[in-house]
This record gives structure tokens, C-alpha cells and sequence, in this order.
């Protein structure tokens, strides 16, 4: 049995040995803890271990958790990874201080319109489609310039682009296909690499990893 | 990564000469008496340098190396570098693919002669120059020793630190890894069983590509039209 603490300190060095490998800067890496299906306790121990950054699927979940540990942790960063929809942005743009499922124009404006009248902007990274698969969201690789132009044109602040690549194949291509297409749009944040790839995605640019697993279970 | 230099180790990433060979030792060894399939050998024996070849077949038949082998094994190779082998998937096309200013070389194992004899056959000899460094010529220590992957480096005039090294065998990874090289992992030639890429993760590889249109995306490079 390894502790929370011994296991987000395990994956900070895996972290940390794969930046130095691509000659960066580890600090540039931000590390989510996706507490989705975790009860508080587990998502205490982990804050109690020094993580601030935690993401969830769902809005519904997370408006369960949050806004009580929000309240004594005012420090934590709140990320939604999962698909969301647009009749959820006003409690999206209430709760989160990163999206990193925005797919869509539909659902970039209902973003705008609620941080408006929340006062209060959440950063966006594009989800790009980057396995070109049909059932799975995110952008198409061709719509991506327009709709990058169209959150540089919005008030919420760009923080890259993120994607989760198809299963069941490596990974890393997909991470670099990612890289490549963040360069072409003079883009700088890469939210891609879960518990089973985060290495291979911070030498190919991650800027945030997605953890679950790994840091959750034994 | 967008690398400044391309190093690629040659049997079994460039020429599908690990299944070539492994395909001789097994016919060769069962024709002596002691019966090994073509699969066998490559679980055993792909990937160890001359002497480790040696005892792992020997513990494999459970028996010392019969006298012959060596001699027909080595007159099979000089066979086989007259008459060619097949290129490993997409080697040939990803080579000539290359953006011409990009520096590249093979860092291999073998001599020269055996690097040089075979890019003629696949027809992109010149793609590499004189740009071709053997383990048993260049340096002192070959692989798994970083030096072979440094030399190559020095030679293109790029730090190590901006090269990608593709490497298929547990020994070649090794070596690359710890030159300080990109190490792309590839599972492409038909040595590469299931676990392949698994084998290469273990020895620390993080970047493993199934095929070099992987390898393409690995380094942003535009892909071979087909």
C-alpha cells in the first residue's frame, strides 16, 4: 500500500525525469488530479499532500464535492475535463477555473454570455478530435483555426489545446500531432497525458497532465 | 520534438535483417540437430551482441555451439549482403522523405561494409553519405555504451541533446538513452512480436512508434505520400 502523498510524489519525479529528458523546465508542468468518482477524503489526503489542481467530468458531480472543500482550500484550482454542455455553462463558468473541453462555437458563446454576468473567466483549451474519430468530441483537426480565432476574439483567456487520444494505440503520435498543431496556431498550453502516458506527453509538450488513476489507486 | 539530426540504428530498423537472421540461425540449428523455430530465436536471441548470441543459444539447445554454425552462419551473411534483404515497412519512403537539409547517419552494430552493401540494395545509399558509424569501427565501446550514438552526434556536428535516435533492440535503446538522445522506440520489423514495445518501455524507452508513419508524427516531419 503506498500512501496519496507517496504516490502524487512518484508521478512529480516521473514528471520531472521525462521534462528533463525534453530539456524543460518541470515547473511548466501542471499536474490534475482527476478526483471524479473520489469520495472527499481521498481528495483531502491528496490536498493535505500539496496538490492544488483537480479536475472533473461532470459539473453536476463536482457541484456536490467542491464548492464545501473550495470553501476551507481557497487555493485550489478547479478544471472541468469532460464534455460539456451548453445548458451547463453558467455553472461551469461559476465553479471552474480552467475548461478543457471546449469543442464547439455553440459552446464558447454560452461561456462568453455567463462570464459576463458571473464576472468571473475561466481559461478554455480547445478539445481537438485528434484521432479523427466519429463518436468521440472535440474539434475537428480542420475546424480548429477558426474556432481558435473565435476564443482569441472571446473573453475568455486561450490556455491551449487538449486532447485524449484513441485507445488501444500508442498514444504518443497523437501527443505530437497535438504539439504540432499547438505550434502551427501559435498556441503554448498542452493539456494531454493520463496515468498511463503522462511521461511520453511531457516530452512531447504537455503543459498539464491528467491524472487519475495513478494518483488515486493503488 | 522537431530534432536537428536523425541517428537510426540499422538491423531491424532500416532492414528487416533480425528476421533474416534469426531465419537462418533457426534453419541452421535445426539442421544440426538441434531443433529451434524461427519464433524462437527471435524471443531469444534478437537484439544480443556477438557473444551473448552465443550463450543464449547454447542454453537454448543445452548444448555447446556446434563448430559449423559459426562458419555457415558467417557465409550466410556474405550471401545475404550480395543478394540484399527487404526493408523494414516504410524505411525506404520515410528516408527519402527527409527534408534533403536535415542531417542524418546510421549508427550500427555492424561494419560499414554490411551498412553500405545494403542501403545500395534498397536504393538510398546516398541518402546517408559517408555518414554510416559501426560499433566495431568508430569507437572503442559499441553498444549498449553511449559512444557510438555521441560519435554519430559529433560527426553531424549536432548535440546529442537535438538528435532522435530510432532504435529497435534492448542493447541499441540502452545505449541510446543514455547518450542523452531523443529515443524513439520502434516496434516496425517483423522481428517485433507482441510485447515488443513493451520490452523497450522497460528499459526506460517513453516514445515508441508501431511504424515509421508513427515515427513521422513523433517528429513532425510531413509524412511519405503512399
Amino acid at each position: 500500500m503506498s500512501s496519496p502523498a507517496e504516490r502524487r510524489q512518484r508521478i512529480l519525479e516521473g514528471i520531472a525525469r521525462a521534462a528533463t529528458l525534453a530539456k524543460r523546465d518541470p515547473a511548466e508542468i501542471q499536474l490534475i488530479a482527476v478526483s471524479k468518482g473520489q469520495p472527499v477524503e481521498a481528495i483531502e489526503a491528496l490536498i493535505d499532500a500539496g496538490q492544488r489542481d483537480f479536475g472533473e467530468n461532470r459539473v453536476q458531480e463536482a457541484q456536490e464535492k467542491w464548492p464545501a472543500l473550495l470553501a476551507r482550500y481557497p487555493d485550489l484550482r478547479l478544471h472541468v475535463i469532460g464534455q460539456l454542455q451548453s445548458n451547463k455553462a453558467a455553472d461551469a463558468v461559476r465553479l471552474f477555473d480552467a475548461i478543457h473541453s471546449l469543442d464547439r462555437l455553440s459552446l464558447l458563446n454560452a461561456l462568453a454570455k455567463e462570464t459576463v454576468k458571473e464576472q468571473r473567466t475561466p481559461s478554455v483549451y480547445i478539445q481537438v478530435n485528434i484521432g479523427e474519430e466519429a463518436q468521440k468530441g472535440g474539434c475537428a483537426i480542420g475546424d480548429l483555426g477558426g474556432l481558435i480565432e473565435r476564443v482569441r476574439a472571446s473573453p475568455l483567456p486561450l490556455a491551449g489545446l487538449m486532447a485524449i487520444p484513441p485507445q488501444g494505440v500508442e498514444p504518443a503520435p497523437f501527443f505530437a500531432l497535438l504539439a504540432r498543431l499547438a505550434r502551427r496556431h501559435d498556441v503554448t498550453g498542452l493539456s494531454m497525458g493520463m496515468s498511463g502516458d503522462y511521461a511520453a506527453a511531457v516530452m512531447l509538450g504537455a503543459t498539464a497532465v491528467r491524472v487519475g488513476s495513478a494518483l488515486f489507486e493503488d | 520534438m522537431q530534432p536537428r539530426a536523425i541517428i537510426f540504428d540499422f538491423d531491424g530498423v532500416l532492414l528487416e535483417s533480425e528476421l533474416e537472421f534469426n531465419r537462418i540461425a533457426a534453419g541452421l540449428l535445426t539442421e544440426l540437430g538441434h531443433p529451434v523455430t524461427v519464433e524462437e530465436a527471435l524471443v531469444h536471441f534478437v537484439g544480443l551482441n556477438g557473444k551473448d548470441v552465443v550463450q543464449a543459444i547454447e542454453s537454448r539447445i543445452g548444448a555447446p555451439l556446434p563448430p559449423e554454425y559459426q562458419r555457415r552462419m558467417k557465409a550466410s551473411g556474405q550471401r545475404v549482403l550480395r543478394e540484399g534483404i527487404a526493408a523494414v515497412a516504410g524505411a525506404i519512403e520515410f528516408v527519402r522523405s527527409l527534408p534533403p537539409d536535415l542531417p542524418r547517419a546510421v549508427a550500427s552494430s555492424s561494419s560499414t561494409r554490411w551498412m553500405r552493401g545494403h542501403l545500395a540494395h534498397l536504393g538510398i545509399e546516398a541518402a546517408f553519405g559517408d555518414n554510416l558509424y559501426s560499433g566495431a569501427e568508430h569507437v572503442e565501446r559499441g553498444k549498449p555504451a553511449p559512444d557510438l550514438y555521441l560519435h554519430a552526434a559529433a560527426q553531424l556536428g549536432v548535440s546529442i541533446a537535438d538528435c532522435a535516435i530510432i532504435e529497435d533492440s534492448r542493447v541499441g535503446a540502452t545505449g541510446a538513452l543514455a547518450s542523452g538522445g531523443w529515443v524513439i522506440g520502434l516496434a516496425a520489423g517483423s522481428h517485433c512480436l507482441n510485447g515488443h514495445a513493451n520490452m523497450l518501455r522497460g528499459v526506460g524507452v517513453e516514445l515508441i512508434a508501431h511504424s515509421f508513419a508513427d515515427v513521422a508524427r513523433l517528429l513532425e516531419l510531413d509524412q511519405p505520400s503512399r
